[in-house]
């Protein structure tokens, strides 16, 4: 599983940063920092040809001696880094591309939530993706089910409450839509299949 | 610095080439052999073949050359590679030795010479006893040698030298000193490179041969030594395929070999040699991946090879030049024209490496920190006899031992005590920072800026711990802005805080407090505690004492701190620091906010500062200035702790000055904009909160403009995204966010209490004295003064408008061009309150088309604001858009005098000029008279006065005139004779007596004239009566200067009998007239054609009868007499009903005339309409021929 991952915004500030080995914490984000220069490039090598066919995957950004990591942007410039163990040979690209696709998913969740300002740091009572490697592949479906409300931003508790059943009924109506890419287009951001 | 333990041997490093030693030179006293030498070792380029040269006397001694070895059996290798080696093959022992020797073949004593030469061969020989280097000889020779095969002697005493030496023809050469000295050298060196690459082979052979007596179980070693010496001598053969095969299999042994802790070292230092020379070749054969993979492989399998752990920091030690060396390669690479990419380049290796040594650092830390009291070892472990390690990799205290258990632990132990009193002394921080900035280097080549950031961060960090913060500081505080403008907060904090602790332990007191602020503030992650320490620290500082130590501090360095916050405390000097907030995020926030965008000169301005802290505890502030870019106001936005009962504050309490972490503070401030300041802007230039005061420190933050630091601004779109709903505040509560900043506002003038009204009749006419009746009143309650009124064409228009606008107070007169478009400032007195008072402008508009005119009426009036008595100009303007019309419309048309339209005009021959003045003014006009001023070449035929004075023309009336004219023959004018000028002279009906009549002069168009050869003209009474006589006389004028003879003929007409001539021929002299006279006898009534008259002009063709008809009546109105006439129009009029009648009649007066009466006033009864329009009609036309 993933030592660190994390949600950067379009303007290169971070949304979200979560590792597991939370005693050098500061590591992995000078190392998920760093690592946009090389999605800057990506992206600016990417240009503007073809929005629709555009991978989002970025693949592997760049190998340190220990860890690798991997970057994926979306078509709202927002970028997931993550970083894995070099020494986890189980984890191909294929799994990475999966695990960013739920993390997509995820994040798409987080945007759905009306009271998650977009743009905000998430900040959030539950990990967005588990980062450690209590079983692997099993985690994801079980924090996708807790995870539908468990991304809530928890700062503001006293507005979760009330309104709840509200906002079960209302979940699509209530979009912002500020940010009408994360919303509709994307085929991997479909809100319905994060359902 | 000095090589170090771990620093690659130089002959392992460079490029081996094949030795060659050059005897018999005396480089330093014979001026030709210099020639020589120079030329074998200057100008060494890349295409001549890579060879080191090195001259040496003839009995240079070599290094002797072991016994052969018959039998490996009982051989034991003690270690893997010799030290001395490489350096011996690469510099000691040669591939070829060289004798030079002067000799010229016809040398007379050529006996002596060849034995003498001999005999050093044989010198040279003997010092290289038992090795397989080559001999040759190089005979300088004064002359140039002939072609080969032409100087017999010279053959045969080549052979004979040849067998003197026991030298093979191939080995001996002639240097002929002449001036192609390098051509001959160049050939030269190619035949001794190769005799070298033969001698490599044999070695290489050699060495081969030994393979088959090695066995596996005690010969290990060897067989990777051997397969390093044969990728060794291939290297020098140049052979760089097979050198780098050979090393492949070399470093694949490497790793076959047993290792143990006491041999691990040695295995790895052989691995890494044999490595480097891997990456080096494959670099060279341009396959960087390979490179790459090889190096990757080798680390791989090295990183786990500790080793003792006692000496873990030596592994680190070796990875970090590993790495270090793979990038000094890759960046070699580079240079030779190898391109490197973002993710793969150089930077990334010295990057490791730089991690390495720093792993190397904390494990020498941990390792190495030996009480003072344990001494070095003596005697020295380190030190071996000869000074250097017999093998690479080898403990000095056990060299040549390979047995796996420790013979000797005491002696181990020492040992290793030893190299880790050494690693102390080691300048780590040096090797790492090095490192660090060769990685800068190379990341910011390639575009990468925020891993150039981090790595900049790392030797900041690393200069910290080297105690050289001043370094530290400077490198740290330039990245801070990179991670501050990206928000990146938590690696912001973690740089302030190294930052913060450098500027402790230096004392610097602004650095100190800005990164306090700053790590006070929302941009800190620092948890509260932390926090809590810094704002006490800072308000420490502020009071002029000394700050507590930061945790984790050298207690030396903070030791020295201490003294040197003492020296700032005692000493005097400036206290108060001056920081700029837009560069960073200080734990203050300011907002300031006008109450509008603009405000009136007589109403108070009125702004709020909204002041939040995020620090943990409550801070007091001591002054709070606002400053604007009039300074003037600056006196009335200042709340200082000394001044009591400042008037501009609501409340003036202490209270106020104290700020509550996490709640917004609103100040207002009020001044009375000064009246110069009317109509601009006010602008919050900064805003200074000074912190402390000033007998202790004190610290001004100074935010630029309306506030705002590094991070507000996206804070501030964030906050204009959210969608969330803000909890209530009490009231006099705002929310932070929600606050907008407005540092500037405008100072606009009071608005004016009086009324403008204009009255006038659009459109104006084009050059009319245009009336506009200006109305000002005053609704003040106080007098007025100074009433100014400005008006006329506004400004900013076409600037045409402006030439041909004039506007004047008095419309008595007409202006001219001297007269401006726009009257400013005109007096117009004071007004009392209600007052009002009319005046009249007049505007003379040139040209049409619509204009805006600006009517602006200023004043000073005194006012009391905030109890300060103000003197406020107030204005107002009025604007109107006027269109200007033509006033009418003029044609003008020539007609002949029979009222045919006239293309031109004949010479002589009177014609008319019709003027039809049509009005378009929606208003009345007059026309007071009209005027024909005729050019000269024209003449009057009759009186030239108006027809049309004082005509008043509604809109849509016309007014014509008629003059007769004549133009005498003036020969052929081009483009036509000029007419004249036609002066209409008006004014508007409704205009006042005394305003000026205007003067429209329309210059008549040109017209051409035509002579023509014969003029004729009739001579007839305006009607005929049916059977009464007409006559008819033609006047035939002649216009030429010919005789003329004309051929006249008369058609006969159904509705004339005439007698005259009807076909005659005659002639006319030059400028004399013939008559001719004809009666007509009108039979019909009506219209009717007269009997045409032909002429025919035998010299003019071209006067024809068309242009004949132009001039004379083609047509007569014959009437009858009244009984006839009634007859006539009986038969005339179709009406059915009295169809009959008319028959009837008909018959009836053929047949009894004395009944005529009778019937005629039955009929008159009948027709009497009929017959009377008829009457009228007939009337109008006799009116008509008359004229």
């Amino acid at each position: 599983m993933a030592v660190c991952i994390a949600v950067i915004a379009k303007e290169n500030y971070p949304l979200y940063i979560r590792s597991t080995p939370t005693e050098n914490e500061l590591k992995f984000h000078y190392m998920v920092h760093t690592s946009l220069d090389v999605v800057d490039e990506k992206i600016s090598a990417m240009g503007k040809a073809l929005v629709d066919q555009r991978e989002l995957y970025l693949g592997l950004l760049y190998p340190t001696e220990d860890y690798k990591v991997y970057g994926y942007v979306t078509n709202s410039k927002v970028k997931f880094v993550m970083v894995v163990d070099s020494s986890n040979t189980a984890l191909r690209d294929n799994e990475i591309r999966s695990m960013f696709r739920k993390l997509h998913n995820s994040y798409t969740d987080v945007m759905c939530n009306p009271f998650y300002n977009p743009g905000d740091r998430i900040q959030s009572r539950w990990a967005l993706l588990p980062v450690s490697a209590s079983s692997p592949g099993g985690p994801y479906s079980r924090v996708r089910i807790q995870s539908r409300w468990a991304l809530l931003p928890v700062s503001d508790p006293v507005q979760v409450g009330p309104t709840s059943c509200v906002r079960i009924q209302s979940r699509w109506a209530l979009l912002p839509v500020s940010d009408p890419v994360q919303v509709g287009p994307t085929p991997v951001s479909d809100p319905v299949q994060g359902l | 610095m000095s090589p170090t333990q771990w620093d690659l041997p130089v002959e392992l490093c460079c490029r081996p080439m094949a030795f060659v030693t050059l005897t018999g030179l005396d480089v330093v006293y014979n001026a030709v052999h210099r020639a020589v030498w120079d030329a074998f070792c200057a100008n060494r380029r890349a295409d001549r073949v890579p060879i080191s040269f090195k001259v040496l006397p003839g009995d240079h001694e070599y290094p002797k050359c072991r016994p052969k070895r018959t039998s490996y059996e009982w051989y034991i290798p003690k270690g893997i590679l010799k030290t001395g080696w490489m350096n011996k093959h690469l510099n000691l022992v040669p591939a070829l030795v060289v004798v030079f020797y002067e000799l010229d073949w016809d040398e007379p004593q050529w006996k002596e010479k060849q034995s003498e030469c001999a005999t050093r061969v044989e010198i040279v020989r003997q010092s290289l006893q038992g090795r397989n280097t080559k001999v040759a000889v190089v005979l300088i020779q004064k002359k140039t040698p002939l072609p080969p095969g032409e100087d017999v002697i010279a053959s045969e005493r080549a052979a004979a030298l040849c067998n003197a030496c026991e030298l093979s023809g191939k080995s001996l050469f002639v240097l002929p000193h002449t001036d192609h000295l390098v051509g001959y050298i160049i050939r030269l060196e190619n035949a001794f490179y190769e005799h070298a690459q033969t001698y490599y082979y044999t070695e290489i052979r050699r060495v081969k041969s030994h393979k088959e007596f090695l066995n596996k179980t005690t010969h290990q070693l060897l067989f990777v030594r051997h397969q390093f010496k044969i990728a060794f001598f291939s290297e020098l053969k140049q052979d760089t395929q097979n050198a780098l095969k050979n090393y492949r299999t070399a470093y694949n042994l490497v790793h076959e070999l047993r290792a143990h802790e006491t041999n691990i070292l040695e295995i790895k230092t052989m691995a890494g040699f044999i490595n480097y020379k891997i990456c080096r070749l494959c670099f060279q054969h341009n396959t960087p991946l390979d490179a790459i993979a090889q190096f990757r492989k080798h680390i791989d399998l090295c990183k786990k090879k500790i080793g003792s752990a006692e000496l873990s920091f030596e592994h680190a030690a070796w990875m970090s030049k590993q790495f270090q060396a793979f990038g000094d390669l890759f960046d070699e690479a580079i240079k030779l024209g190898l391109t490197a990419i973002q993710t793969q380049n150089p930077g990334f290796y010295y990057q490791q490496a730089a991690y390495y040594a720093q792993e190397r650092k904390q494990l020498a830390k941990s390792l190495c920190n030996h009480e003072a009291s344990i001494m070095y070892p003596n005697p020295d472990p380190l030190e071996t006899q000869t000074g250097v390690l017999d093998f690479y990799g080898q403990r000095s205290w056990r060299q040549g031992i390979l047995s796996f258990d420790l013979s000797d632990p005491e002696k181990e132990k020492v040992g290793v005590l030893a190299i880790q009193l050494k690693e102390r002394n080691v300048a780590h921080s040096e090797i790492i920072i090095t490192l660090l900035s060769n990685a800068v280097a190379q990341f910011k080549k390639y575009k990468c800026p925020r891993m150039k950031s981090h790595l900049m961060v790392q030797m900041g960090e690393e200069y910290y711990y080297a105690k050289d913060y001043t370094k530290a500081l400077k490198l740290l505080d330039y990245v801070m802005c990179d991670y501050r403008s990206e928000g990146w907060w938590t690696l912001l904090t973690s740089i302030l805080t190294t930052a913060l602790k450098c500027s402790y332990l230096m004392a610097q007191l602004k650095d100190y407090i800005t990164y306090s602020l700053e790590l006070l503030g929302r941009a800190s992650t620092l948890k509260d505690d932390q926090k809590s320490r810094i704002e006490k620290n800072l308000i420490n500082v502020l009071m002029n004492e000394s700050p507590d130590p930061e945790p984790d501090c050298d207690i030396f360095a903070v030791k020295t701190a201490q003294k040197l916050w003492a020296d700032r405390i005692s000493l005097a000097g400036s206290n108060i620091f001056t920081i700029g907030v837009q560069d960073f995020v200080p734990f203050v926030q300011c907002k300031a906010k006008f109450h509008a965008p603009s405000f009136h000169v007589d109403v108070p301005v009125e702004f709020d500062i909204y002041l939040k802290a995020d620090c943990p505890h409550p801070i007091r502030f001591s002054k709070l200035c606002v400053s604007f870019n009039n300074q003037e106001y600056n006196q009335f936005c200042v709340i200082e702790e000394a001044s009591k009962a400042n008037e501009v504050l609501e409340n003036p309490t202490q209270g106020k000055m104290c700020l509550v972490p996490g709640k917004t503070r609103k100040l207002l401030f009020k001044f009375v904009a000064k009246t110069e300041d009317v109509g601009k802007k006010i602008e919050i230039t900064s805003v200074d909160l000074a912190l402390g005061n000033e007998t202790g420190r004190c610290v001004v933050l100074n935010w630029q403009g309306g506030g705002g630091d590094a991070a507000s601004s996206q804070e501030a779109l964030q906050a204009a995204r959210s969608f969330k709903r803000r909890p209530k505040l009490p009231d006099n509560e705002v929310h932070w966010d929600s606050i907008i900043i407005q540092a500037s506002t405008m100072i606009i003038s009071r608005v004016p209490n009086i009324s403008v009204h204009l009255r006038h009749e659009p459109p104006a006419l084009t050059n009319e004295m245009y009336c506009l009746v200006v109305t000002v009143q005053s609704h003040e309650k106080t007098q007025i003064r100074d009433v100014k009124l400005t008006a006329g064409l506004k400004p900013g228009q076409d600037a045409n408008l402006t030439q041909k606008t004039h506007v004047t107070l008095h419309g008595t007169e007409l202006c001219d061009e001297s007269y401006p478009a726009l009257l400013t400032d005109i007096p117009v007195g004071d007004l009392h309150p209600g007052e009002q008072l009319e005046k009249m402008l007049y505007v003379r508009c040139g040209t049409v088309g619509s204009r805006m005119f600006l009517v602006y009426v200023s004043y000073l009036i005194n006012i009391t604001a905030e109890e300060k008595e103000i003197v406020c100009k107030c204005h107002k303007d009025e604007t109107v858009t006027i269109e200007t019309v033509f006033p009418f419309d003029v044609a003008v048309k020539f007609v002949s005098t029979k009222f045919e339209h006239l293309e031109r005009v004949y010479a002589d021959i009177p014609f008319l000029l019709m003027t039809d003045l049509l009005s378009a003014s929606p208003w009345a006009l007059t026309v007071v008279s009209s005027e024909l001023q005729l050019a000269p070449s024209m003449t009057t035929v009759d009186q030239l006065e108006s027809q049309v004075d004082n005509v008043v023309l509604q809109t849509g009336e016309s007014a014509s005139e008629c003059f007769c004219l004549r133009c005498p023959s003036l020969g052929n004018v081009e483009g036509g004779v000029a007419t004249g000028h036609y002066i209409i002279s008006w004014k508007r009906t409704s205009a006042m007596e005394n305003i000026p009549v205007i003067r429209t002069v329309i210059t008549l168009p040109h017209v051409i004239v035509e002579n023509i050869p014969l003029h004729v003209n009739a001579d007839l009474p305006s009607f005929g009566r049916v059977r009464e006589s007409l006559p008819v006389k033609y006047h035939l004028q002649n216009k030429t200067d010919f005789v003329q003879d004309v051929e006249i003929s008369v058609e006969p007409s159904d509705a004339f009998m005439f007698s005259g001539l009807k076909q005659i021929r005659l002639r006319i002299l030059p400028g004399t007239e013939q008559e001719m006279l004809y009666n007509f006898y009108p039979l019909m009534a009506g219209y009717q054609q007269l009997p045409s008259l032909n002429i025919n002009l035998l010299r003019f063709p071209n006067f024809t009868n068309q242009l004949l008809r132009r001039f004379i009546p083609t047509s007569i109105f014959v009437k009858v007499k009244l009984k006839n006439f009634l007859l006539f129009k009986f038969k005339v009029l179709k009406t059915n009903r009295l169809l009959f009648h008319v028959h009837f009649t008909e018959q009836y007066f053929e047949t009894n005339s004395d009944s005529f009466a009778f019937y005629s006033m039955y009929l008159a009864v009948l027709l009497f309409i009929s017959i009377k329009l008829l009457f009228i009609e007939s009337n109008f036309k006799d009116l008509y021929f008359l004229r």
